[in-house]
């Protein structure tokens, strides 16, 4: 029942959203209750449920809540909760908060899913959604960004619904766990492999398909910019895990060194340009990229630590990237401009809106006790045991990443102030940004709470050599 | 428990300050950040008087962290390692005290918050049972210190000194990082005590050597970075923070001789022996590039560092004790601001690289080159001392009898530790200890006769000296390559990306053109198309 609930949930306060004033009220109240029923099903075991809806199609509304899951369930819950949270004056509230709530909806159904049709709905619906949201609500240059999401999205899903739909011919079913149960002869999953992938690969950002990304990032509203890290990447790397990986994982250790030769290309280059960006925008984007990137490279490495490191990656990225789009709002909105070149010296007029500007940083970059530490140190880790030199280069990535960091905080918040007075950290800010940090640390420096919920029942059952 | 101790206050201050420190009262700041490592030292000092008392080894394990192997929250001390952790917290504490004077008020909160991660770290780098765990402690030290480089002030150069810091200590992380998972790899464990023990028991083949080797530069490339030693000298903080900032980013450069005392015995020996080179060279460039007065200080620093992981070379006894003496002679300099006292810096220093000579006296090559270091830094003392203010303030002679106080307290703790009941075995022998210390006091005596006479050090050596030390023209060269290629990267893949992208797109729709031209403009004939492009699909997967 907690499967269709975090399902239901969202719907409802969507249309909620769309008949009442209190939208935004509607719509917190549904992340708060999409996050505690998937803690709930954290410390519970939730039995699964079963409605055939097209039978024709071998498909059937198929949820189950397993706990890793519930994990990414609560990231998406807290991240959309966050972008509601700091949607405080927006146009159009009603369509606005039910939009954010049917994303929600979206990716909880996607993360629940365990039938590939209902899983490509959410999918779809998550896709389209985010558009939407792009679209209506973003700044200058909206129109290009919208359109290249759709199309980078919806390119993917048109090989992925002919997979879905060969599947479905061939096999006669699209139970995941069924399809799981009787594994595709080796020498045939590289295709349906890759045809999968091509609708998860833009979500990550794989390199080269990532502008799309950065396009978004500079013309969404930062609430919004937060949800493509924090839910469309991470429901990317849980397709990656759970269809890619878990149906076909002689196809992806095939296809391995080709997609982590264009994730560590993707990690290097995307820290590399983000260090020497002067749109605070275009860089918190390609950091983000740089690290979803990581995530991939250890998503393809396969092993089951790197795939554990992958998860850890994905949660600190989710939250990191909200709380650092949070600082570069409040920076563009002390200098009234994006542009490094016209702030700075935030560190001697705004002392506590640096402070944290820098914990943002820092914790972006990995630094030990933030949750991005615990999973770069996985993730190179379980790819080392099978691609060293992929390995070394991701390493590479994490002082490129420093030194995207070190941009930041000497350009924004380091050097000779450029006004007399900045108005300081408010309290929403603050707070906004201290519980998402809170959340960060506590991940790092108690691994545990992430990594003892993705036991080996939960991730893909073979582990191959290629 | 009071290992564990050692480790949570300082971590539970810095949190704490972090968390509420901005809106704390001074007083109550001012409180918590001195209390911390006095608090951390008291807990040491327990500690050592149980091993005083006989104890061998101490662990804590507070159980599973990372699920890799062997990667897990356990600490450990041995006797070797209890005189570093006095050094470290009883120059910590030394340091807390000397920030209440000398830090400005609005960088209270940050200056305290960073000394106490830095302790923290530093204590987990000696104590770390396994690499992972190092490698945390190593960065968190390497964060931290990066934060108080170039201290409260917010010039566009210490703007740029906290951002070379910053990517310098990413970088010795990184290195440190893949060398740990080499060893994983070779090993199938990171638990420092088993690889020693490993490699003690059982020959390497060749591959398996060539791969330790490999292992054992990059511990020692990330030790280096972090103490500024050859060629990451330039990386240093710069000496126009306060001092107490210095003195707190040099206990952060001191984390690279603590990792290489730490990892010693994983090291492969021909690396461990390039160390004796490394760190003796790094010595003599950085003494005569102090010499020249820009960047005295992190100059200074690199000097000394060079000196103990020198010693390295010799023995566990000789590398502890110079470290030791090297972390207290400097803080003691760098804590007496006082313009009339500003020679003690100096001072220190010299007394720190006699110490490394004498240490160092069974190898005559590097006992040479230590001396000759000696005696340009005793030139610089003494020249400084000449060129040192007329006046003084009582705070700044507070501060000198304090400095002065803490660097007698922990030498002679030091020498306690080291010849009382902690034994670390083989002590350097008496008679080439004594000419040694004959030799660097002549040194001594020598720089500073030089120093204060109308003798100069020619300026185009100093001049050189400081080039190959800070590497100026290598590091601007890096930084401009690193630029453009970031420029060239941006601008070439996003062209490049986009034209493939167009290239695709037009490809897409003239192969729809041409086949609406073949089909002569009926929609059928699209429609075949993709109904025979699903059923290809569904016959590759049918025939799989």
């Amino acid at each position: 029942m907690i499967a269709l609930a975090v399902v239901g949930v969202p719907l409802v306060a969507m249309l909620v959203c769309v008949v009442s004033r209190a939208a935004r009220i509607a719509a917190a109240l549904a992340c708060l209750s999409v996050g505690g029923l998937a803690i709930a099903a954290l410390v519970s075991a939730s039995a699964g449920l079963r409605y055939s809806y097209a039978a024709p199609l071998r498909s059937a509304f198929l949820v189950a809540i397993d706990p890793l899951s519930a994990l990414l369930i609560t990231l998406c819950a807290a991240v959309c909760l966050f972008s509601v949270a700091s949607s405080a004056r927006v146009g159009d509230r009603g369509a606005y908060f039910a939009i954010c709530s049917l994303a929600l909806a979206s990716a909880t159904l996607v993360l629940v899913a365990r039938d590939l049709g209902l899983f490509f709905i959410g999918w779809e619906m998550l896709l389209v959604s985010l558009a939407i949201l792009v679209r209506h609500w973003g700044g200058p240059g909206r129109d290009e960004a919208s359109i290249r999401l759709a199309v980078h999205g919806l390119a993917g899903s048109g090989l992925f619904l002919v997979a879905l739909a060969s599947i479905a011919v061939a096999r006669g079913t699209l139970d995941i766990d069924a399809l799981g149960a009787r594994p595709i002869a080796a020498s045939g999953q590289l295709f349906p492999a890759l045809l999968f992938l091509a609708a998860f690969a833009p979500a990550i950002a794989l390199f080269p398909l990532h502008g799309w990304s950065v396009r978004t990032f500079v013309a969404a509203p930062p609430a919004i910019a937060a949800l493509v890290p924090g839910l469309l990447a991470t429901t990317a790397c849980f397709g990656i895990v759970r269809v890619c990986l878990g149906l076909f994982p002689q196809g992806m250790a095939a296809a391995a060194p080709v997609l982590i030769a264009f994730a560590a290309v993707g990690a290097v280059y995307a820290a590399l340009v983000a260090s020497r960006q002067d749109d605070l925008r275009r860089l918190v984007a390609f950091a983000a990229v740089s690290q979803q990137s990581l995530a991939a490279l250890a998503l393809f490495a396969g092993t089951t630590t790197a795939i554990r490191g992958a998860i850890v990656i994905a949660i600190a990225n989710g939250l990191g990237a909200a709380a650092f789009i949070v600082v570069g709002a409040a920076v563009a909105d002390r200098s009234s401009s994006f542009l490094f070149s016209r702030t700075g010296g935030l560190g001697a007029s705004a002392p506590r809106l640096a402070a944290v500007g820098a914990l943002v940083a820092l914790a972006a970059t990995g630094v030990p006790g933030s949750a991005a530490f615990a999973g770069d140190v996985l993730a190179i880790a379980g790819t080392y045991e099978r691609f060293p030199a992929a390995a070394v280069i991701a390493a590479a990535a994490l002082v490129l990443q420093a030194a995207c960091a070190a941009a930041f905080i000497r350009r924004a918040l380091d050097g000779p102030r450029l006004a007399e007075t900045s108005r300081d950290a408010g309290w929403r800010e603050t707070a906004l940004v201290g519980v998402l940090l809170a959340a960060i640390f506590v991940v790092g420096l108690v691994p545990r709470v992430v990594t003892d919920r993705i036991g080996d029942e939960v991730l893909p059952a073979v582990e191959v050599t290629p | 428990m009071t290992l564990v101790l050692a480790v949570a206050i300082p971590l539970v201050a810095a949190i704490l300050i972090l968390v509420a420190g901005a809106r704390l009262p001074r007083l109550v700041l001012a409180l918590i950040g001195t209390a911390a490592p006095a608090f951390t030292l008291g807990t040491v000092v327990a500690l050592a008087q149980s091993f005083a008392a006989g104890k061998t080894e101490l662990i804590a394990d507070l159980g599973p962290w990372l699920p890799l192997r062997g990667a897990d929250l356990a600490l450990r001390v041995d006797p070797p390692a209890v005189p570093l952790m006095l050094a470290v917290t009883a120059v910590a504490a030394l340091i807390a005290i000397a920030m209440l004077v000398d830090a400005p008020r609005d960088s209270d909160a940050r200056s305290f918050a960073g000394l106490a991660l830095i302790v923290a770290g530093a204590l987990v780098v000696v104590t770390a049972r396994d690499l992972i765990l190092l490698v945390a402690g190593f960065g968190m030290v390497g964060a931290s210190g990066a934060v108080l480089a170039g201290g409260a002030s917010w010039s566009a150069e210490a703007a740029r000194d906290r951002a070379v810091s910053l990517v310098t200590a990413r970088l010795g992380d990184a290195c440190l990082l893949v060398a740990a998972l080499a060893a994983l790899a070779l090993f199938q464990t990171v638990d420092l005590q088993q690889i020693s023990d490993r490699l003690a028991a059982i020959d390497l083949a060749a591959p398996a050597q060539n791969a330790l080797l490999a292992a054992s530069v990059l511990i020692i490339i990330a030790a280096a970075s972090r103490s500024g030693l050859l060629p990451f000298s330039g990386a240093s903080a710069d000496g126009h923070a306060p001092a107490s900032s210095v003195a707190a980013a040099t206990l952060a450069s001191a984390s690279g001789v603590l990792l290489l005392l730490r990892t010693a015995g994983a090291l492969h020996p021909s690396a461990l022996a390039s160390t004796g080179a490394l760190g003796a060279a790094t010595a003599l460039v950085a003494s005569a590039a102090s010499l020249a007065a820009v960047r005295r200080e992190p100059s200074r620093t690199s000097a000394l560092l060079g000196a103990a992981v020198a010693a390295l070379s010799a023995s566990l006894f000789a590398a502890t004790l110079v470290t030791v003496v090297v972390l207290s002679a400097r803080t003691a300099g760098l804590v007496a601001p006082a313009p009339r006292l500003r020679w003690l810096r100096g001072a220190s220093a010299v007394v720190a690289l006699a110490v490394a000579s004498v240490a160092l006296s069974d190898h005559p090559a590097t006992t040479t080159v230590l001396l000759a270091a000696t005696a340009l830094e005793a030139f610089g003392a003494a020249r400084e001392a000449r060129t040192s203010a007329p006046d003084g303030t009582r705070r700044d002679l507070a501060l000198s009898v304090l400095a002065a106080t803490g660097l007698g307290a922990a030498t002679v703790v030091a020498a306690g530790a080291l010849g009382g009941g902690l034994s670390l075995g083989s002590a350097p022998t008496a008679p080439s200890g004594t000419s040694a210390l004959v030799l660097a006091l002549v040194a001594v005596l020598g720089g500073t006769i030089a120093g204060t006479s109308r003798l100069r050090l020619p300026a185009r050596a100093a001049a050189v000296s400081r080039a190959v030390v800070q590497l100026d023209a290598l590091r601007d060269g890096t930084a401009r390559s690193f630029a453009s290629a970031a420029l060239i990267a941006e601008r070439g893949s996003d062209l490049v990306v986009e034209r493939t992208l167009h290239a695709v797109a037009r490809i897409a729709v003239r192969a729809g053109e041409a086949s609406r031209a073949f089909g002569a403009g009926s929609a059928w004939a699209q429609e075949a198309l993709l109904i025979a492009a699903t059923a290809a699909v569904v016959a590759y997967w049918i025939a799989r």
